[in-house]
């Protein structure tokens, strides 16, 4: 069966009527270059949406005060709940995306990488809500409307899993048999945004950011 | 430090890397408008194929198609650091 690239990708995203999605699986189960391909769209995907989590997360920009690599943020509201945009507006996203770099530029300025300082050992175990987002979230998957969203998950040099993780409380934390324990920033401490958070896991994982299957495996043994 | 962060770039594997901070931005950065839009609105957005096309005010045939351009695009730049 002739399945095009535009039918893949729709396939990859669920967006087909069910009977053509259930033929195409068939076909993609059968073809290990099919399913590469859906596998590729899905994890880019999934890196693009936690990615810009922490733009679109639904925190509130006057809790906190502006810290040098802050991403503006906008309010995220359920896509049904959403406005409805006419044909021919423009949508938001361009600002978001202006804002995410200015954020990143803003970032390099502050925090060259080459002089980051590394992360602080040690730490204290958080408790819910947000060791029990840690526990069962995964990026590709989580609520829109989280309230503690996770940006990506990894392992450190130790072979622990760790995530770094933003909303109300945001950091990276690590998980060892007594439960979740933040790593950075310090406890009582605030980090740079987003963009600090992804470099400090760059400097702390010990391998590339985990793409959705990874997670899931890791999420079924438990994180350990 | 920098050993970590040499293990990072180097991804444990031939071909392999991480995604840089600001990469996926530039990524973004170099489609052409109306793939971007496609990109956006879908992979980051979660709206779906016809509320993307909707808001773009083309057919869903054109948004798909803007769509894996845009996303074929992307993964060339990127691909093997997902």
């Amino acid at each position: 069966m002739k399945v095009s690239a535009e039918e893949l990708a729709a396939y990859a995203d669920g967006q087909l009527e069910p009977r053509r999605q259930a033929e195409i699986a068939r076909s993609v189960a059968a073809d290990p270059a099919l399913a590469a391909e859906v596998r590729s769209h899905r994890a880019l995907k999934a890196k693009l949406s936690s990615h810009f989590a922490p733009i679109l997360s639904p925190s509130t920009p006057e809790a906190k005060p502006a810290r040098p690599g802050d991403r503006v943020r906008k309010p995220a509201t359920p896509k049904d709940a959403r406005p409805h945009r006419k044909p021919g507006n423009r949508p938001l996203w361009p600002w978001i995306l202006i804002a995410a770099v200015a954020g990143f530029l803003v970032a390099l300025l502050f925090f060259p990488r080459g002089e980051a300082e590394p992360p602080p050992v040690g730490g204290t175990y958080l408790e819910a809500p947000v060791a029990q987002a840690l526990d069962e979230q995964l990026v590709a998957t989580q609520p829109a409307e989280a309230t503690t969203r996770i940006l990506i998950s990894f392992r450190n040099a130790d072979g622990e899993y760790c995530r770094v993780f933003s909303g109300a409380q945001e950091g990276i934390a690590c998980r060892d048999s007594q439960g979740w324990r933040l790593i950075y920033p310090g406890e009582g401490g605030v980090s740079g945004g987003a963009s600090d958070l992804l470099t400090r896991a760059q400097e702390m994982a010990s391998s590339p950011a985990f793409d959705a299957a990874e997670e899931q495996d890791a999420l079924d043994s438990d994180w350990r | 430090m920098q050993e970590m962060r040499k293990i990072w770039m180097a991804g444990q594997g031939a071909g392999q890397k991480s995604v840089q901070p600001g990469e996926i931005e530039r990524a973004l950065a170099s489609l052409p408008d109306e793939q971007r839009d496609a990109v956006l609105l879908v992979m980051v957005e979660d709206h779906s194929y016809p509320e993307a096309a909707d808001i773009v005010g083309c057919s869903i045939a054109t948004l798909a198609t803007r769509l894996v351009r845009g996303r074929n695009a992307l993964l060339e730049r990127l691909g093997d650091a997902l």
